[in-house]
């Protein structure tokens, strides 16, 4: 599968004051390593406002922050998990918020390679074990190691 | 029964709203039913919309004429899927179309 998945992108047990911070330390890492163009961290932020991605998942909540295609140069996941949690606006909701604890930051640049890998994303992101597993985890190379187990393969 | 059109529908058209097309498009065969189920990003919506018997949305605050709009987001979480299911097959079931 072609999106990756390295344990430089993960940050454990991150302290982060809102979503904003967080999602600029993992966009800024993958644009470190020639993941995304400039304008990801940018389109990430827009889009949050008005396509927000806060996902209600139980017991652990999480967020699939994303932006189009145009801003990647190739396929990637970074991961966070927090001390404390942060708020997004609930995914296809105008009001409501959901206090996010593991966001998942997507970078996709081809649309339809990208069906298998999605399929996969949303068997494991409704896997309350592996999720509790990887708030858990202190160790990024053993997240990494999870992600790619179960996204990957 | 015809075949029926679902659109899902998210910002981008390329993460969420794949993801809830292939759990509904494997849903709805295992029930029977024939679907052509479509991802699309939000700006695309106006071409789309004649064609759709349902729209499965993910998109904040969706207005919609003479076409029904489900919240899809129990796809994503795994939590309340098989009330919404449920809620779509009857829709698509009891559909004039």
């Amino acid at each position: 599968m072609d999106v990756k998945i390295d344990e430089k992108f993960v940050l454990n047990n991150y302290e982060a004051k809102n979503k904003e911070e967080v999602i600029m330390k993992l966009a800024n890492i993958l644009l470190q390593e020639g993941v995304v163009k400039d304008s990801f961290l940018r389109s990430v932020l827009e889009r949050e406002k008005r396509f927000p991605t806060g996902l209600p998942t139980e017991p652990v909540k999480i967020a699939i922050p994303h932006t189009d295609a145009e801003h990647c140069n190739s396929s990637a996941i970074a991961v966070a998990t927090l001390t404390e949690p942060v708020r997004f606006g609930l995914m296809g909701d105008d009001k409501e918020t959901v206090d996010v604890r593991i966001i998942f930051l997507l970078a996709l640049n081809k649309k339809e390679e990208q069906a298998i890998f999605l399929s996969k994303f949303s068997q494991f992101i409704c896997d309350s074990k592996v999720i509790e597993e990887i708030l858990l985890a202190n160790d990024s190379s053993y997240v990494a190691s999870i992600l790619k187990d179960r996204l990957c393969n | 029964m015809a075949k029926k059109r679902i659109i899902t529908l998210c910002g981008s058209g390329i993460a969420s709203s794949t993801i809830v097309a292939q759990k509904v498009k494997k849903a709805c065969e295992e029930k029977g039913i024939d679907v052509d189920v479509k991802p699309i990003a939000f700006r695309e919506l106006q071409g789309e919309i004649l064609h759709a018997d349902l729209i499965i949305s993910i998109t904040p605050g969706l207005k919609v004429d003479n076409v029904p709009v489900v919240n899809g987001v129990s796809f994503l979480t795994g939590v309340g899927e098989k009330n919404v299911l449920d809620e779509i097959f009857k829709i698509l079931e009891e559909g004039k179309k």
